[in-house]
């Protein structure tokens, strides 16, 4: 599955099977603390940044200092961000496989370490729909009580009392429960996802489709 | 640092009868220390005095002693179990003063025990007024000028040098007992003379007033490594001058500036280490002039106190606990927090919220107590309340009181009447407060007044302030209700239509304020439900937060909760399809649903019950109430239900966050108790176990649809309505005292005639025997009926037959609805008359015939089961020449069952919750009586010593505050320990003077036979010696106090005599005798006011005059059965 910027999820669609793809799937506001600080991206340079200065000290305490060694600290900074990045402090992804033919519906996401897969037959879903949860300001006194201590302290908090809507695809299951495989603030976006799943699981048995793919957002 | 093995056995005092100011938070503080030691391997052996603790119950501790507190029976304790170290600190100042008292005496060393929790110099150095000076100076801080006087002479010299107004605080005396201000000389001398005989070392610190100062806590803890931790800062709302007890107070402090704060911080950790607490906790209290920024030390408690009690609720952090585990060698950074289950010890608290507590007083129990607040503590228990606001938590812990207050209520008065009010502190000074604002003073002008912090002040005039706007709105809501309803046929107007237009943000921002549903309804003349569904429907509904002692800053573990409607940050709204945008399409889109907001409570789906409690301790509802609501807790927690409690008392164990499975911290109010009902859907809800205060929410519950367990409210209803319970009597053919009910003066008199005199007369809608008289004559009555008639003309006067002479019984027996088993028959030592809770009592009965003691358990069982009782009930028997009248049936835990528990080895309280679960007797083993081989004598103790010019005689209404428990193997020996506990030594020899009435005349006689048996001298005011003298008794005449000198009160100062009884009967003769008693109490002379008291004292001398007293631990009675 290709990966653009234009939309937050990637779906493939190849004879009995869809494959739904995505990185959003968290409908919680982030931390105000860690937004646009401790991001991954942050971390993983702070962690090269750690290993070359690390191999950088023991070079210089142990040999005399030459161009050389500035060249090892870029080069391990350099190679160490993305390596950080993607095996580290990698993103998370959720996977939904909906498999006609085997008449089974497997929901797996990718964690630091292990990858956790649930399988359900698909029978055993019955709907799916979208859902909003929107997580408005009710206490505009004490936001603005917070941002003036704050900004007495010299600081801004991002993203601190801001509102925000997320919009959700759930599978409705036969057993009541629902599992939720995409939360984006991009409406559109989830109303395609719907659109596409929900053709393909209601489309019957022999119904052939094209195939047919999404690309995923950079998120 | 590893705990200490060099020690297997800890001896733990506990802190005795509850008193004005000691209370049940000792009971809290002990059984947490006699847990966490056994945790870590101790042997703990345990004394203390007072059955109605959950530290006395055989579980707690290995080996429990109630016996008397004195350093010679201590001695006897040591003696036989040998402990290695003796751990003072958990028993409040009686604790502590024991403990150097043994020291002292050379106890401890002759049997080679170790002082742990605070060193022998330590405690002599904080409570030695002198030495605490002294070391002080050294670290640089200031206390307020003073001087240690052991004399009125040397008194008169200190206070030239300090000056009035001044303050005097005996040395070693608890809760501020004899101190006071003085503002003149006149004062200075009587108060002096009064802290010097209270004072156990007769010393007393005269002290330079800081009146007005604003005044604060510091509740510090150190470890043998030297790290010291702040728990908590506690503010004082009501200025210096009124005991910290009888204070409004306020967690963490509001008002201090971190400059402030920070100095005060370093103050405490540098006292704690020169006095040299060096594992424990301590209490250190503050004064800063608000003037100049100036601080003082005022005092040192350098033991777990009453303010660490509410430091460890207010923040979760178990003081008590944690100190007993220092004193045996762990270290702060070793011991585990239990509520984050990560942090250590070392880390200090923090809060996000505010906690409130709030004085309960009981003047009404003593009109003739002066009831100006003075440095001398006279409340007599406290609630606490936790806001995420000062407003919040203020305004809930009014209702919290259960005085009748659901906020700030208007009271009367012109302003001059409040500007005194505002001047002279006393228990309605905060709502006199809110009427100044009302009325248009300043904040500056009540200030100026009161010098309470101006902070606290604008809190309170917005209160104030908010009531006035809700006022106006639902004025304006009704007008516009009544146009909409003009012509039409559905007038008058309900309050639904009237609170239509009442806006919901205003609402919401009362709710945020605090304000009570029932306040809220009060202020707009409609019913607490309509405001409870108009709440309701406008989504307003509380929330739970979780104490966690961190602010959230890691997971708690312990539900341990409180209420609030503070909005949060954000809002959530969950909906289908999300928006309603016509570019979603019908598809996709569903109409938004209603708003979520946070809430820490997250019930389980366990199977759950919960158990109300018994709010704050008061005269009539104390301690006991508390321990059946424990072993309630303990008994759901065995059968696997999620035990849940809700109470609001901060002293007590059923507020500890391990006792229960979640703890609501919240007012016993049918608003705040429906809410935590409506959060966690429990199967049932207790309300036999807390008193009065669960009892009186058991219909509007049941009529919310709640399931009560055990007895239902209408067999409830039939044993406490009068016409039901006459039935009910009928029925059974059982009988009852002759009984009228009198709307006015001639009825009331033609009443008493009918049924004969004397009669027991009190209005129809008081509890706890309020306002209840014995009257002899028909001028009696008529007086009684003017003041009644004229104090409540609404309410109807009961007039009961007063059984001259009858022995009362209480009968406590279980009960599942088949089976009756009696738990225990105790026969009152004073006859019947005075009030069960002030009467002593034996168990078994110490001269009921067998057949009597049959008759009244046959009666017991019957009345059981034709009320169709579940749990627990108690029932008061009149015996009367053999015959039995039934006074009163309580379908529900009385103040007696931990006594009976104690004495038999049965825990009554927790089979009874079995039962209310569907346990039968038969499946929970109980199914007879237990018969004991021993006595078990219960004595009450009273406030008295804390309210000058309040008599001690005893009548219908309750006036004790705790009790303590004798236990022998011989009535006589019994009472003698009941006596010694209550400080109320029994005489071996000496002289006893008499003074009684012509009625009891006949009965002491024999006793006066005896004595002289023993070798006792009696004297005799004229009229009981010409009686004596003619029955062949001579003995000296002394005049009464009237009669001229020397008199017995002078006899009595000189410590003539060794013992009194006194007995009176009408007003004139009470007054005239009224000064014997008060000196009788102010000189320790023992005393009794009834001639059966009299007789149970000559057994007991007879008793020990014959043989010593035994030490036996209740585990060994119990095993012996």
């Amino acid at each position: 599955m290709a990966i653009t910027k234009e939309k937050g999820y990637a779906l493939t669609r190849k004879n009995d099977t869809v494959v739904f793809r995505t990185s959003l799937f968290f409908a919680e506001r982030e931390s105000v603390l860690h937004k646009g600080i401790y991001s991954k991206d942050f971390a993983s340079a702070l962690s090269s940044l750690s290993i070359a200065g690390l191999v950088y000290a023991v070079l210089a305490l142990n040999y005399k200092r030459t161009i050389f060694f500035h060249l090892v600290f870029a080069v391990i900074f350099m190679g160490g961000y993305p390596l950080f990045r993607t095996f580290v402090f990698k993103d998370r992804f959720l996977e939904a496989l909906f498999d006609r033919a085997r008449g089974l519906a497997e929901i797996s996401v990718t964690g630091l370490i292990q990858r956790k897969t649930e399988s359900l037959p698909l029978s055993a879903v019955k709907n799916i729909l979208i859902e909003s949860k929107k997580i408005g300001v009710e206490n505009p006194d004490a936001v603005e009580f917070v941002e003036k201590i704050s900004a007495q302290h010299g600081t801004v908090i991002p993203g601190f009392g801001e509102e925000k809507t997320f919009f959700m695809l759930k599978l409705k299951l036969a057993d009541g429960t629902d599992r939720m495989i995409y939360a984006d603030t991009e409406m559109q976006d989830v109303i395609d996802a719907h659109e596409e799943i929900k053709n393909f699981l209601e489309a019957g048995p022999g119904e052939r489709q094209h195939d047919r793919g999404t690309t995923l957002k950079n998120s | 640092m590893p705990k200490r093995e060099d020690i297997k056995s800890i001896l733990i005092i506990g802190s005795g009868p509850i008193v004005i100011g000691q209370a049940c938070e000792f009971d809290y503080s002990g059984t947490q220390a006699c847990k966490a030691l056994r945790d870590e391997g101790y042997k703990v052996i345990l004394v203390n005095s007072n059955p109605a603790t959950i530290m006395t119950d055989p579980e707690t501790a290995d080996v429990t002693y109630i016996e008397p507190l004195t350093s010679e029976i201590l001695e006897l304790i040591i003696k036989k179990e040998r402990p290695d170290a003796v751990l003072p600190t958990m028993g409040g100042q009686t604790a502590l003063n024991l403990a150097v008292e043994l020291a002292e005496k050379g106890v401890l060393d002759k049997y080679g025990i170790e002082l742990i929790g605070a060193k022998l110099h330590a405690i002599k150095k904080a409570e030695d007024r002198e030495l605490f000076k002294e070391a002080m100076a050294k670290i640089g801080l200031e206390v307020p000028k003073s001087a240690a006087v052991i004399s009125v002479r040397e008194g008169m010299d200190a206070i030239r040098e300090i000056g009035f107004p001044t303050i005097l605080r005996p040395a070693f005396t608890l809760g501020g007992t004899g101190g006071g201000i003085a503002y003149n000389k006149e004062e200075f001398v009587e108060l002096l003379d009064k802290g010097l005989k209270l004072s156990p070392v007769q010393q007393v610190l005269i002290e330079e007033s800081a009146l007005g100062w604003k005044e604060y806590e510091l509740e510090v803890m150190r470890d043998k490594k030297d790290n010291v931790v702040i728990v908590c800062s506690i503010e004082n709302f009501d200025p210096m001058g009124i005991h910290t007890g009888d204070s409004i107070t306020v967690a963490p402090a509001q008002t201090l500036t971190d400059k402030e704060y920070q100095r005060m911080r370093d103050a405490s950790i540098a006292i704690i280490r020169e006095i040299g607490v060096d594992t424990g906790g301590s209490n250190i209290q503050f004064a800063l002039n608000p003037e100049d920024g100036r601080m003082v030390v005022i005092e040192m408690n350098p033991r777990v106190s009453r303010s660490s009690a509410l430091a460890s609720k207010a923040t979760g952090f178990p003081i008590a606990k944690i100190a007993a585990k220092l004193a045996v060698g762990l270290t702060l950074d070793e011991i585990r927090n239990d509520i984050t289950r990560e942090t250590p010890a070392s880390f200090e608290p923090t809060i996000d919220y505010v906690v409130t507590k709030f004085p309960r007083f009981a003047f009404e129990k003593f009109p003739e107590a002066d009831p100006v607040l003075t440095t001398q503590m006279k409340s007599v228990g406290e609630v606490m309340s936790i806001g995420r606001t000062f407003r919040e938590s203020l305004q809930k812990s009014l209702r919290s009181l259960e005085s009748g207050s659901y906020g700030m209520e208007e009271v009367a008065g012109d302003p001059e009447k409040i500007r005194t009010k505002l001047k002279i502190p006393g228990v309605e000074r905060f709502w006199y407060v809110g009427q100044a604002f009302r009325s248009g003073m300043s904040v500056s002008e009540v200030h100026e007044r009161t010098a309470i912090d101006p902070w606290f002040l604008h809190h309170v005039k917005e209160i104030v302030e908010a009531e006035e706007r809700i006022k106006g709105h639902g004025a304006k809501s009704i007008e516009q209700s009544a146009k909409r309803q003009k012509g039409s046929e559905t007038a008058p107007f309900a309050m639904p239509s009237a609170t239509y237009s009442f806006p919901p943000d205003l609402l919401r921002e009362a709710k945020e304020n605090g304000f009570s549903d029932k306040r809220l309804s009060q202020l707009l003349q409609c019913s607490e439900a309509d405001i409870r569904n108009l709440r309701k429907t406008q989504g307003i509904r509380p929330v739970y937060k979780m104490v966690d002692t961190c602010a959230a800053e890691f997971e708690a573990y312990t539900p341990y909760l409180y209420s609030t409607y503070e909005r949060p940050f954000y809002k959530i709204t969950t909906g289908r399809g999300g928006v309603t945008s016509p570019d979603v399409g019908a598809r996709h889109a569903v109409p938004l649903q209603s708003a979520a907001t946070e809430s820490e409570a997250n019930p389980t789906a366990r199977k759950k019950i919960v158990i109300l409690g018994s709010g704050p301790n008061r005269i009539g509802q104390g301690i006991e109430f508390d321990y059946c609501c424990v072993h309630a807790v303990f008994a759901l927690r065995e059968l696997g239900y999620e035990a849940i409690m809700v109470n609001c008392n901060p002293e007590t164990v059923s507020t500890d966050y391990d006792t229960s499975d979640r703890l609501y911290f919240e007012p016993l109010t049918i608003e705040d108790v429906l809410n935590i009902l409506d959060a966690e859907k429990p199967e049932g809800v207790i309300v036999q176990f807390g008193g009065q205060t669960p009892l009186k929410l058991a219909v509007p519950l049941e009529k919310e649809g709640i399931r009560i367990l055990g007895t239902s409210p209408d067999s409830i209803d039939r044993a406490e309505d009068r016409k039901r319970f006459k039935t009910l009597l009928h029925k059974l053919a059982l009988r009852q005292p002759e009984s009228e009910t009198a709307m006015s003066v001639e009825e009331a008199v033609a009443a008493a005639q009918k049924i004969g005199y004397p009669v027991m007369v009190r209005p129809s809608y008081v509890l706890g025997g309020r306002a209840m008289e014995i009257v002899y004559d028909e001028d009696s009555i008529r007086n009684y009926m003017e003041r009644a008639v004229k104090a409540s003309p609404e309410h109807p006067i009961l007039i009961d037959k007063y059984l001259n002479d009858a022995i009362e019984v209480d009968v406590d027996a279980v009960s599942d609805g088949l089976d009756v088993v009696v738990g225990g028959v105790m026969e009152h030592i004073e006859e019947a008359g005075i009030h069960s809770g002030d009467s002593a009592c034996s168990l078994p009965p110490y001269s009921l015939s067998a057949e009597i003691t049959e008759e009244i358990k046959h009666q017991t069982k019957a009345l059981a089961k034709e009320l169709e009782v579940i749990g627990l009930m108690n029932v008061q028997f009149a015996v009367k020449k053999d015959e039995i009248y039934i006074l009163e049936v309580n379908p529900r835990a009385s103040r007696t069952v931990p006594f009976v528990s104690k004495a038999t080895g049965v825990p009554l309280a927790k089979i009874a919750a079995k039962v209310m679960t569907g346990k039968t007797l038969k499946e929970l083993g109980f199914t007879t009586e237990k018969t004991i081989g021993h006595i078990a004598v219960k004595e009450a103790v009273f406030p008295f010593d804390k309210f000058p010019g309040v008599d001690t005689i005893l009548g219908p209404e309750m006036k004790s505050t705790g009790e303590v428990m004798g236990i022998d193997e011989d009535f006589g020996r019994a009472f003698a320990k009941s006596q010694i506990a209550v400080n109320n030594r029994i005489p071996l020899a000496g002289k006893i003077v008499i003074s009684i009435r012509d009625e009891d005349k006949p009965g002491i006689c024999d006793l006066v036979r005896r004595l002289y048996a023993v070798g006792f001298s009696v004297i005799a005011t004229k009229g009981t010696a010409a009686f004596l003298d003619e029955k062949g008794l001579p003995v000296e005449v002394i005049n009464k106090v009237a009669e001229g000198r020397p008199h017995i009160v002078d006899l009595i100062k000189n410590k003539e005599i060794v013992f009194v009884i006194n007995t009176v009967s009408g007003a004139q003769a009470q007054k005239d005798s009224f000064s014997i008693r008060r000196s009788a109490l102010q000189y320790g002379v023992p005393y009794t006011t009834t001639v059966a008291g009299a007789r149970a004292v000559v057994n007991a001398i007879e008793s020990l005059r014959k043989k010593t007293i035994n030490i036996k631990s209740i585990q060994e009675y119990h095993r012996k059965g």
